[in-house]
């Protein structure tokens, strides 16, 4: 039986964490930027490039259903809060669309690694099917705006 | 509960901690950046201003928040309704009723569409040096598939000329289809 290493939701964490450190400090020293919303199509680029990393650094580990949404709820909610871009009721928010957003694109590109054929062809087959889900993501969001 | 679990939790709650103290021991400084960024766009928008105080306005047009009163002209700034949400700019409008400088500071419109606005230079250029004369379709041309989120624009635009000059014009939402 696959160890399950809970890696991708640590994934997850480092790179939302990155991500809203690196906006707290541009919204510090140059206040003109604009800052990039955590919308749909920017929380399925971290969830993919969580999944990446997850896939390249702990590949083969098996899922928990349970707590990737969980987990990831929780990181969408409570980092965003934490770095005082959003209030109490608008963090309770991002954290169920964010739960929900990633535990999609988890299963979508599971699904998609699963069935990657093995050959030198996989090392970069990844990479693309995640840029391949973010287009898609766009696409949807923008049918639903 | 496996021991394992307890990486992400604590990874999460770590960053959570960073995030919180460092956004609480840098609000000063982002702050006081803020104040010094601000004045440098407003000087920007409304050049040869050095000072500039706020005015509160009382008006009726539901498109100005607040104006910013310079040596030469205000800068206003206006929230209008855009394709998908709000879009606030910055106008500068010099006394003599002419738009010495705009800049969008804020929209969420559509990515590759209305969200060309913010970075199209060519698009918003066309309303410099205008005096409150400007109608999309007409002399200034708009974004490509992006007619509500261009009218929103040129409705800031007319709004803030309108205070400086004096003259009506209707607020409220922007008109579709016309």
């Amino acid at each position: 039986m696959k160890k399950n290493t809970y890696f991708l939701n640590t994934a997850l964490a480092v790179v939302l964490g990155g991500a809203l450190l690196a906006a707290v400090l541009v919204r510090t020293f140059a206040p003109i930027i604009i800052i990039l919303p955590l919308n749909i199509p920017n929380m399925v680029l971290l969830s993919l490039v969580a999944l990446l990393a997850d896939h390249y650094f702990a590949n083969g580990a098996k899922r928990c259903y349970i707590c990737i949404p969980v987990l990831s709820a929780l990181t969408f909610g409570l980092l965003p809060f934490a770095a005082c871009f959003v209030g109490v009721w608008d963090a309770l928010k991002l954290g169920v669309v964010g739960g929900v957003v990633f535990t999609v694109v988890t299963v979508l590109f599971t699904s998609i690694q699963d069935r990657l054929s093995s050959g030198p062809d996989c090392k970069a087959a990844p990479v693309l099917s995640a840029f391949g889900l973010y287009l898609a993501a766009q696409c949807f969001t923008g049918i639903l705006l | 509960m496996k021991k394992s679990v307890f990486l992400p939790v604590v990874t999460i709650f770590a960053f959570a901690a960073l995030l919180l103290g460092l956004s609480f021991g840098l609000q000063g400084v982002g702050k006081a950046r803020a104040q010094s960024e601000h004045l440098r766009l407003l000087q920007t928008l409304l050049p040869d201003s050095k000072n500039f105080t706020v005015e509160e306005y009382t008006g009726d047009d539901a498109n100005i928040c607040s104006v910013h009163k310079g040596e030469n002209g205000y800068v206003i700034e206006t929230v209008t309704n855009g394709y998908a949400d709000d879009i606030r700019m910055l106008i500068g409008v010099s006394n003599k009723g002419t738009v010495t400088g705009l800049v969008v500071m804020e929209m969420n419109e559509t990515f590759g569409l209305g969200a060309e606005a913010l970075t199209n230079h060519r698009f918003l250029a066309q309303f410099l040096n205008t005096s409150g004369d400007t109608e999309i379709g007409t002399n200034v041309d708009a974004l490509s598939g992006a007619t509500v989120t261009s009218k929103a624009i040129n409705r800031s635009i007319l709004s803030a000329v309108a205070f400086v000059t004096g003259a009506d014009v209707d607020s409220g939402a922007t008109s579709w289809g016309e």
